[in-house]
């Protein structure tokens, strides 16, 4: 007798085979590998599926998927649950990515454990490539690509070409010198001993990531960036939530420079990025915010020209970068949108200094943008 | 340059430094047995791209240059980069590099051993199972033991009172 699979039926079909599929890989990765995967979720329930459905399908898969549901006001648990994930909740919301994810510290019995945001992707092979550099028993983190899933917007696009000149080149000149300048908090995967014994993430900035890299590094840990291991969150896609990420990321730094700079000024090379990133992260939103407009007004109009002059330096990692990936065009259509980008970024990091710095006022509340 | 942090020239003449001076090291490097073919790859190809970077550079201004020079209906004069900023910047990025080592110098003069930043605590080990808080799924619940779950046996065993929920 012929029957119809029904929509409904199929998807569950689907989502029975790829637990069977992920029950299997969990199998032979027990061996040789342990890891949870952490999920920290807040209203995720349109993006949480995808992210667990990536780390089921992974070629090394994790033996345990976590999603901690930090009390949504939608259906995240359950979305979460019924695709496969083991879902905790602590008693009340804890205020911040940091917070969940060491929440769910406790729940985690295996060697290595990653964290990976509720609206992020894997390639199917970013766990896999992440692990070969734990080969090495001194390195304690490492992380991988950042992508945007989507790039559509003029932000989005933006983003995508900050990424690939970041990742293509910035950061794995870091590496080289053994101190990238962050373990990326969307996707990185530790030692579970290791976090366990620096006290988890801690809430202490709003950069988490950032904090952990660089206590790490003060703990004797090294950190690895691996540029194959690629993940894609949904980055902001609205002036709006793009202004809260980059609040957070900018008092982030500010509020680890100030944290850390004692710790960081023995450590060669990282103190060196970390000053030039300061440095210029202050000079560059002055001159672009004040210095290049009163310039070009006052002297010459050629003095526009100065928030282009770098393009050529800026577009040849991002198109070295974008040609492996088979997106050249993109990358050259989304690249005017990088300028305005550096712009906003400016705007939020003097905002971010004179705050932390000048006036006192620092950012302690978690706000959730992408 | 770090995504979401602007940038005016400075982090870009300190990584494309950074990239061309880890061939001289990575010679010295090899010359005491200490490298290999892999990491030649790497610095070969971060050099590259540093030199890709510069010449771009070059070649947008002489473009530039010309242009102006020919819609203005003077005679085309050949010419690079303004030494000058560059050298600013360059003597900025040095001044930059030397008051941050003078300051560690400082620190560690004032302070033989410095504590970076307060000494973390760290966590418990894992509680297995908090029924208040958590939802399993029974298909994905951990079969294996880890060297994590060692400990926690033996610290049962010696007697220790590991924290256990609900």
């Amino acid at each position: 007798m012929a029957y119809s699979i029904t929509p409904q039926s199929r998807q569950s079909t689907q989502a029975a085979r790829r637990r069977s599929q992920w029950q299997r890989a969990k199998t032979r990765a027990t061996d040789a590998f342990a890891l949870t995967a952490i999920v920290p979720a807040f209203d995720e329930a349109e993006t949480v599926a995808d992210t667990v459905r990536s780390l089921q399908d992974q070629t090394l898969a994790p033996v345990d998927i976590l999603v901690v549901d930090d009390c949504s006001t939608d259906d995240t648990g359950a979305v979460a649950e019924a695709a496969g994930a083991r879902v905790v909740r602590p008693p009340a919301n804890t205020g911040s990515k940091a917070g969940a994810q060491t929440f769910a510290l406790q729940f985690v019995t295996t060697e290595f454990v990653m964290a990976l945001d509720a609206d992020t992707t894997l390639a199917p092979d970013a766990v896999e490539r992440l692990f070969r550099v734990f080969s090495d028993p001194e390195v304690g983190a490492a992380s991988g690509s950042v992508l945007p899933r989507r790039v559509r917007s003029v932000w989005e696009r933006g983003r995508y070409v900050e990424y690939l000149l970041a990742f293509s080149f910035f950061k794995q000149i870091q590496d080289h010198y053994g101190k990238p300048l962050i373990s990326s908090g969307c996707f990185s995967l530790y030692r579970t001993e290791v976090v366990r014994d620096g006290g988890g993430w801690s809430d202490r900035t709003t950069a988490e990531d950032m904090d952990l890299t660089w206590s790490f590094y003060q703990r004797g840990w090294k950190v690895r960036f691996v540029p194959e291991a690629v993940c894609y969150p949904i980055e902001p896609y609205n002036i709006d939530l793009l202004r809260k990420q980059l609040r957070r990321w900018s008092h982030g730094f500010v509020q680890n420079v100030k944290l850390h700079w004692r710790g960081v000024l023995g450590l060669g090379y990282l103190r060196s990025s970390v000053a030039v990133a300061f440095w210029d992260s202050a000079i560059a939103s002055i001159a672009y915010l004040f210095a290049i407009p009163l310039l070009a007004v006052l002297v010459s109009p050629d003095y526009w020209l100065a928030y282009v002059v770098d393009s050529p330096v800026v577009l040849v990692p991002v198109l070295v970068g974008a040609r492996k990936r088979g997106e050249t065009w993109r990358a050259l259509a989304s690249f005017p949108a990088y300028f305005p980008l550096r712009v906003a970024n400016a705007v939020m990091l003097l905002r971010a200094l004179v705050l932390e710095l000048v006036l006192r006022r620092p950012l302690l509340v978690y706000e959730k943008g992408h | 340059m770090t995504a979401g942090l602007p940038g005016a020239g400075l982090a870009g003449l300190f990584f494309i430094l950074s990239a061309l001076l880890a061939v001289p090291i990575e010679l010295v490097r090899t010359v005491r047995g200490r490298s290999s073919r892999q990491a030649w790859v790497v610095v070969g190809r971060h050099a590259a791209l540093a030199l890709a970077m510069i010449l771009a550079l070059e070649l947008a201004f002489a473009a530039g240059n010309a242009t102006v020079d020919q819609v203005a209906g003077e005679r085309l004069e050949a010419r690079t980069l303004p030494y000058l900023p560059v050298l600013l910047t360059f003597a900025v990025l040095v001044t930059v590099l030397a008051a941050t080592k003078a300051q560690e110098l400082a620190l560690r003069w004032r302070r033989p051993r410095a504590e970076p930043v307060e000494a973390p605590r760290p966590l418990p080990p894992p509680r297995h199972s908090i029924r208040s808080v958590e939802r399993r799924v029974p298909t994905v619940q951990p079969s294996h033991r880890t060297s994590t779950d060692a400990r926690t046996r033996e610290l049962e065993e010696a007697g220790a009172t590991a924290p256990r929920g609900g």
